[in-house]
């Protein structure tokens, strides 16, 4: 494999990047080649995205509540185009949700105040299942 | 592979993504791989495009890409960003600007990170646009990074050249720098709704006409934000394709491209032979006799 190739970008209405943005800059300076879409990416264009950019992972946040509904239809479109190419989810996601969305298919969710380290090597681990 | 082959074959996007990675992450068996691939049917024209960051490259391209797909064109891009000295990594971030291009059935585009190359482009170009014409696009775009003046190896990779300025870039003394002031074959002055573009408009124009080819210069004003100018650069490039090829430059700019591409590989694999070998540093010229005798050596045990 070369290089680790990593969607980050935001579905949704909500309008507040910053977060995603620290997060893209730390896996760039992880030694990802990190692809920002920036906000208010529909579900397609994210699968359409993520599939053109042939990406290992993909990174998604989301502050606006809409989490079970965006990454379902985000999940399901992968599914339907046959992608298998893990969902990591950052924002504001309440705890009791992330059970289900683990079951639903979210690899990994990185609540507020989670290290940028833990972030990095997280993610390299779940691209590296790839 | 050979599924994926045959979906490329039928057109499929994202069997052309899995394909261009294969060849940036396997540059010394790149031929191989695009040697499996259909020959073009068409003839696509390699448009690139450069300017320092911010002049307003990414966008100016997305909305010429939007006008070529409303006339029923394919239409490939590749955007370069750089990848860092320390980390390998990038933050490529120009699929933002071309927001409106996402998800349309006739457009590609492709992140590219620069991967350790110096001339604005990455080492892997010439190999992602043989497996681009060979996936039928019409038109293949290709946007260095954000360029300084040296920064040149665009000339090599594509027929058609612009270069992308805006009216903060400096006065007349940066015009008359060597370098990638001198490479375009169209200026785009983006940003015309700011202050003083005119006035950077016949600086340009005075600049441009002590060339001895100034004739052939065109400098096109543009605002992309506002969506002014575009039609004319696009009939500029179109016109540009068929001028090239009656005048003979086009031969010439293949063929240029070609020593360019087969030093690139050999210096490459220099390199690689460099980076491997154990050389005790004692005297510059036994030094690069040994190498060049190694060299020798790996080539002639390869052929046999």
């Amino acid at each position: 494999m070369g290089k680790i190739r990593v969607l980050v970008g935001k579905p949704g209405l909500d309008g507040h990047d910053r977060g995603a943005k620290v997060v893209a800059r730390a896996l760039r300076d992880a030694g990802m080649e990190v692809i920002y879409t920036g906000i208010r990416q529909t579900p397609e264009d994210i699968v359409n995205t993520a599939l053109e950019e042939d990406v290992n992972v993909i990174g998604l946040s989301i502050l606006s509540g809409a989490h079970m509904k965006l990454c379902e239809k985000i999940l399901n479109l992968l599914k339907e185009k046959n992608a298998q190419i893990p969902v990591f989810l950052g924002g504001i996601i309440p705890e009791d949700d992330i059970p289900e969305l683990k079951k639903m298919g979210i690899s990994e969710v990185f609540g507020p105040g989670t290290s940028l380290e833990k972030i990095t090597s997280k993610v390299k681990e779940i691209a590296g299942d790839n | 592979m050979q599924e994926i082959i045959e979906k490329f074959k039928n057109g499929d996007k994202y069997a052309l993504a899995k394909i261009i990675s294969l060849v940036e992450n396997n540059i010394n068996y790149a031929w191989e791989i695009i040697n499996k691939l259909p020959k073009p049917k068409k003839d696509a024209q390699i448009i690139g495009i450069t300017g320092s960051p911010g002049a307003g490259k990414s966008t100016t391209l997305s909305k010429m890409v939007n006008k070529w797909v409303n006339q029923g064109l394919k239409i490939g891009i590749i955007a370069v960003d750089p990848s860092s000295p320390f980390s390998g990594g990038a933050f490529l971030g120009d699929r933002i600007r071309m927001r409106s291009l996402s998800g349309k059935e006739n457009v590609y585009i492709r992140s590219v990170a620069s991967r350790g190359s110096v001339g604005g482009l990455c080492d892997s170009i010439y190999d992602i646009v043989d497996v681009m014409k060979s996936f039928g696009f019409d038109k293949i775009i290709i946007e260095t990074v954000g360029a300084g003046q040296s920064e040149i190896e665009v000339i090599f990779v594509a027929d058609t050249i612009l270069l992308v300025l805006s009216p903060n870039n400096g006065d007349e003394i940066q015009m008359f720098k060597a370098g990638i002031m001198e490479i375009a074959d169209a200026y785009i002055v983006n940003k015309m709704d700011l202050p003083e573009s005119d006035k950077f408009i016949l600086q340009l124009k005075n600049t441009l006409s002590l060339e001895s080819d100034s004739k052939s210069k065109v400098i096109l004003p543009v605002s992309a934000i506002r969506n002014e100018g575009i039609n004319e650069i696009i009939q500029w490039i179109d016109n540009h394709f068929d001028t090239i090829k009656s005048s003979g430059e086009y031969e010439f700019r293949k063929k240029r491209r070609t020593k360019r591409r087969v030093r690139s590989s050999i210096i490459r694999n220099i390199d690689d032979i460099i980076e491997s070998g154990d050389f005790e540093f004692k005297n510059m010229e036994d030094l690069k006799k040994k190498i060049m005798n190694f060299i020798c050596e790996v080539n002639n045990n390869e052929e046999n």
